[in-house]
């Protein structure tokens, strides 16, 4: 009958396409391991490395990686650093720092970076960061591309994600030295910090509608920390809370430190009610980079010294 | 194919709390045409609903040839069972003939396609019910006549024993009632199909049932034979209007015709009694507004049905009447010589005449003859309605010449009146 | 006679439309932000299916357009083909089931309830837990919990009143999105991803997606064709279905929970995509009538064409970046809907 045959068609189509499904589902372990450039190289006695990046997953690297792709602007920054330019084959759109970044390939945004364009750079190493990049985590360990995930929320894990970037990299020797550099100079903030006996109390303003400011867990609250400075936030439930006007107004902050790229501090000043924030009477609104202050990269330390440099003026 | 028997015992069904059939019993027999009547809200729909399944009863059960209908597979039901519901509105375009062919659906299995035979099925079943020439178009398109004939179409396609139709005649023109009635008719008849109908006019009840049941407020008020259920009592209980039943040689059975309540008139009563002759709606107008006046009408000859005479009962004049379609027989005519003989005025309307009422034209005349007031009122011209060859022309000619104040209007007649009385 | 031509007819649609899909989905194959040409792109497949590469002297291609091909574009293809299949022959039960052209696969909460299964594994951290496949899993089964509770609250006596499920549906929608709302501004860390979740999209796309999602997703839609002609009939009322033998009660609960699984399989793998299981049915009933013997698996070859072309634009207008590809789906399907209504001028498709 004609419909049975119509039917039966239906079905053998539908099997024809599970059952490719499924073969070229068995098929995917094969491509695995596979290694796209660098070979014929010698690298250097070290390898192969195996770390245990921010997540907890154990990579191995079996030679010196020679085309990095990083998917995160810190990264990008942290491998400036080290010198590796020359070996970065890709980043994110939003890799701006340093300048020399903009002129490298770019894989796509940083939530969605296209994968084609990242396995189509051959890289040897991809360095990602966790949460919303997970899913490109899956897929990178899915094609066999080594990944390794690089996060940082807090100046020490910053300082780590160096020395591990390093590591794999075969750059430990420089990335001890940056390391060492950079804790010099947090000491000297906490030297300084510590002769001062008084703890201004801090508003940094995230975002202006709906009014934001930075939580415990977030780099700013503790960059404010270590300046020497009490955040009014500091006891919020958030990372990134919604702020009360009201509560600010009571709370009535002596600093207030608002997002360069946001806004200047003149329209602090200018805003209904602000007037009366002793900030804005004793002319201590302040401006900030974000980058400095959120990016889990070298440049939190800058963050952190202007920021002392804000809270504590005295002593600088 | 043989029919099959429905048996309702105790049935009782509710909406909530509503109460819509109480403890209702009543049996149909295989291959018989049955009615179900009742005014609105008496639980006709809802008795049906409970006949098909697709109701559940509170209480008690309905037995299709001894076996619960609640218990049969609804495939199987639906072999046995067809259904055609009130609403048949669709808002999909499927063809007609595809909406038929869905009449087949009980008999396919899964995936089976329609055989020749199924198609030659639904083919009869559009043929017979006149809609095969509908097969290509939409269901959304046509008229609302056309679908419920196609809905009936697709009942019948399911080759069913027993076929439940719930008012399929409210939206078909007289011919189509006619014929789709008669359709059921013979295929009771052929098939020994059950056919369960619910019918809103008590006349095409009284003409094709075999079995009439009366519901009133949700239980049987009577069910047998139609003469037995559809009495002049029964009616009058039930919807409250009062109707004569008239026997119908046509068809061998009776009509039944409504009629409504008489009024009071309004207004003092004069001392002056006026006979309208009219007919055909001719007198309806002024009969109302003389009896508002206060004056004692009367009117005559009419027949049955006619709209002058349906006015004049609900007036409650006094009417010398004939039966529907009949000539004017010896004791109406004696009537209405009695009330010409009574009155002070006479009234001829422009009314057409035919040898069964140009006897009214001659006791005009007569009563003319003996001194009447008569006013006549309208054409003189009777080209248009004499049907009498010419009797009815001379006779109103010779009413006009020997006195008769002929009037142009309707209302003129209140002036010659007023100056009279 | 005509009955038999109509059949014929239906083959041609379904399978003109069927090879006009797989050519698309050869086509969008060869398409992407990286250029590879088509000779090599059918190379690659050719020597990964027959798997002579080691035997016969195909050309050796490169190894990273290897992985592109046969691991980035071709499940995320087949992936996007088999969601689009899904969600427009869901939409088109659906609407049929409701009698409601603007019911489509998601009124009855699945996307409510899967948006708030995944956000509770990313705000909970469940990957770390059970791995990386926590979050698909939670949004399948938060799309099931939610198609149940309404099924549950659509009972009545007499059995599934569709219009207290549609009800149920959009109640419950706002609850859980609500809940959804609320795990978002609690755990602001996670606000990014849960979002990026809810955009819905197939960047993510591995063969695991396709191996887990496209079984389901199959069965389901050849399982819900079965029952075609019972929808026909119930496009003329619950009643008219019944007098037409249907045991309407079991019809609807296997329907639904059928619909609930392909949806939710669907909803698990690529998040909530809006308007192709709204407009392609209607768009496919315009072409060819309200019998769903052709209307469903003809809505299914086109949905799946539509969401294969439309992610295919996604990911390579705007390469390396690629746009949530629900905004293409709506951005082109709204308009083209809005042309089909004004040239057909009927109340009711």
């Amino acid at each position: 009958m004609t419909a049975k045959s119509y039917t039966k068609t239906i079905v053998l189509f539908i099997a024809v396409l599970v059952l490719l499904t499924s073969l070229t589902g068995c098929s995917d372990s094969q491509v695995t391991g596979s290694n796209y450039g660098g070979q014929g190289r010698t690298g250097s006695d070290v390898y192969p490395v195996t770390v245990t990046d921010v997540l907890g997953r154990e990579v191995t690297v079996a030679r010196e990686p020679e085309r990095i792709v990083s998917l995160s602007p810190a990264v990008t920054e942290i491998l400036f650093t080290l010198n590796l330019d020359e070996k970065i084959v890709g980043v994110t759109d939003y890799c701006d720092y340093p300048a020399a970044a903009l002129d490298k390939p770019k894989v796509g945004g940083f939530a969605n970076p296209n994968m084609e364009v990242i396995i189509n750079l051959e890289p040897d190493l991809v360095f990602t960061s966790a949460g919303v990049q997970e899913d490109i985590l899956h897929q990178l360990e899915k094609v066999g591309i080594t990944a390794v995930v690089l996060d940082a929320e807090d100046i020490e894990g910053v300082l780590n994600n160096i020395k591990l970037a390093g590591e794999i990299t075969g750059s430990g020797e420089k990335a001890a030295e940056v390391v060492s550099n950079l804790q010099k100079r947090i000491d000297n903030v906490a030297e300084k910090i510590s002769k001062t006996n008084t703890r201004p109390s801090v508003f940094f303003e995230v975002w202006d509608d709906p009014l934001m400011s930075a939580g415990p867990g977030s780099f700013i609250d503790d960059l404010i920390k270590r300046a020497g400075g009490r955040n009014i936030a500091g006891d919020a439930r958030e990372r990134y809370p919604k702020f009360n006007l009201e509560v600010l107004l009571a709370e009535n902050p002596d600093i207030y430190i608002i997002n360069s790229h946001a806004h200047k501090p003149e329209d602090i000043k200018a805003r209904d009610g602000y007037a009366s924030l002793r900030a804005v009477q004793h002319d201590r609104v302040y401006s900030i980079e974000d980058d400095l202050v959120t990016l889990p990269g070298p440049r939190i330390v800058t963050g952190l010294e202007e920021m002392a440099r804000i809270i504590h003026p005295e002593v600088f | 194919m043989k029919g099959l028997s429905l048996n309702i015992d105790k049935l009782s069904f509710s909406y909530g709390s509503q109460k819509i059939l109480e403890d209702l019993t009543v049996q149909f027999q295989a291959g018989s045409f049955v009615s179900i009547i009742g005014p609105n809200g008496s639980g006709k729909t809802t008795l049906l609903k409970n006949i098909s399944a697709a109701l559940v009863p509170q209480k008690g059960k309905v037995l299709l040839q001894g076996q619960d209908v609640l218990r049969i597979k609804p495939k199987k039901l639906a072999r046995q069972m067809a259904v055609v519901p009130q609403d048949t509105a669709v808002n999909f375009a499927f063809t007609v003939f595809e909406t038929v062919l869905m009449g087949r659906m009980p008999y396919l299995k899964r995936f089976e396609s329609e055989s020749d035979r199924d198609v030659a099925v639904a083919r009869w079943a559009m043929e017979v019910t006149h809609t095969w020439h509908l097969k290509d178009r939409s269901i959304t398109e046509i008229s609302g006549g056309e679908r419920q004939r196609v809905i009936v179409a697709r009942a019948l396609a399911q080759e069913p024993q027993v076929i439940l139709l719930d008012e399929p005649v409210a939206h078909l023109d007289p011919q189509h009632q006619m014929e789709l009635l008669e359709l059921l008719q013979t295929l009771k008849e052929s098939k020994n199909l059950t056919v369960v109908t619910v019918l809103h006019d008590l006349n095409l009840a009284a003409q094709f049932s075999d079995y009439v049941v009366l519901l009133h407020k949700g239980k049987v008020f009577a069910a047998g034979r139609p003469e037995e259920v559809l009495t002049v009592k029964n009616i009058e209980q039930v919807y409250r209007v009062e109707v004569v039943i008239i026997p119908n040689e046509l068809t061998g059975r009776f009509n039944i015709i409504p009629v409504a309540k008489s009024t009071p008139p309004q207004g003092k009563l004069r001392n002056c009694r006026i006979h309208l002759v009219c007919g055909g709606g001719s007198g309806a107008f002024i009969m109302d507004r003389l009896v508002r006046s206060g004056y004692q009408v009367s009117c005559g000859v009419l027949n049955i049905g006619d709209n002058d005479w349906r006015k004049a009962r609900e007036l409650g004049i006094e009417i010398a009447y004939e039966a529907p379609f009949s000539p004017i027989s010896e004791k109406a005519y004696q009537k209405n010589e009695r009330l010409l003989d009574r009155a002070d005025v006479v009234v001829l309307l422009s009314l057409p005449f035919g040898a069964g009422n140009l006897s009214n034209l001659e006791q005009v005349y007569s009563a003319l003859k003996q001194g009447k007031k008569v006013l006549v009122v309208g054409d003189r011209n009777l080209a248009g309605r004499d049907f009498t060859g010419g009797k009815a022309t001379d006779l109103y000619d010779a009413i006009v010449k020997d006195g008769a104040v002929l009037l142009a209007e309707v209302k003129d007649i209140f002036n010659v009146l007023e100056t009279m009385y | 006679m005509e009955y038999r031509e109509r059949k014929t007819r239906w083959k041609l649609i379904f399978f003109g439309s069927l090879s006009g899909t797989i050519l698309v989905m050869l086509l969008c194959l060869t398409i992407g932000a990286v250029d590879i040409s088509v000779g090599e792109t059918f190379g690659i497949v050719v020597s990964k299916i027959l798997k002579l590469g080691s035997y016969f002297n195909f050309p050796q291609y490169p190894a990273s357009h290897e992985v592109i091909i046969w691991q980035v574009r071709l499940p995320r293809i087949i992936l996007a083909s088999a969601v689009g299949a899904a969600l427009a022959a869901v939409g088109g039960v659906f609407q049929g089931l409701f009698k409601n052209p603007m019911a489509d696969p998601y009124v009855l909460g699945i996307s409510a309830g899967a948006s708030l299964g995944a956000a509770s594994a990313i705000a909970f951290q469940l990957q770390s837990v059970i791995g990386f496949f926590a979050v698909p899993a939670a949004a399948f089964a938060g799309a099931l919990a939610s198609t149940f509770t309404v099924y549950c609250l659509g009972k009545v006596r007499t059995g599934v009143s569709v219009y207290t499920l549609l009800l149920a549906g959009v109640a419950l929608s706002a609850f859980f999105s609500a809940i959804t709302s609320f795990i978002i501004v609690l755990h602001s860390r996670e606000t990014h991803q849960i979002v990026f979740w809810m955009m819905g999209g197939f960047s993510g796309t591995t063969w695991l997606h396709v191996k887990t999602a496209v079984p389901v997703i199959c069965g389901g839609i050849l399982l819900l064709y079965c029952f075609a002609r019972e929808l026909n009939a119930m496009l003329f009322g619950d009643n008219t279905a019944r007098h037409l033998g249907i045991d309407l009660n079991r019809v609807k609960k296997a329907i639904l929970i059928l619909a609930a699984m392909t949806t939710a399989a669907a909803v698990a793998v690529s998040g909530t995509i809006g308007f192709v299981g709204l407009i392609i049915p209607h768009m496919v009933r315009l072409m060819v009538g309200p019998d769903h013997r052709i209307l469903l698996p003809a809505a299914a070859v086109f949905g799946a064409a539509f969401m294969v072309l439309t992610d295919t634009v996604a990911r390579t207008i705007l390469a390396p970046a690629e746009i949530p590809v629900g905004v293409l789906t709506a951005f082109f399907g709204g308009p083209f809907f809005i042309y089909l209504l004004r040239k057909k001028k009927s109340e009711f498709i």
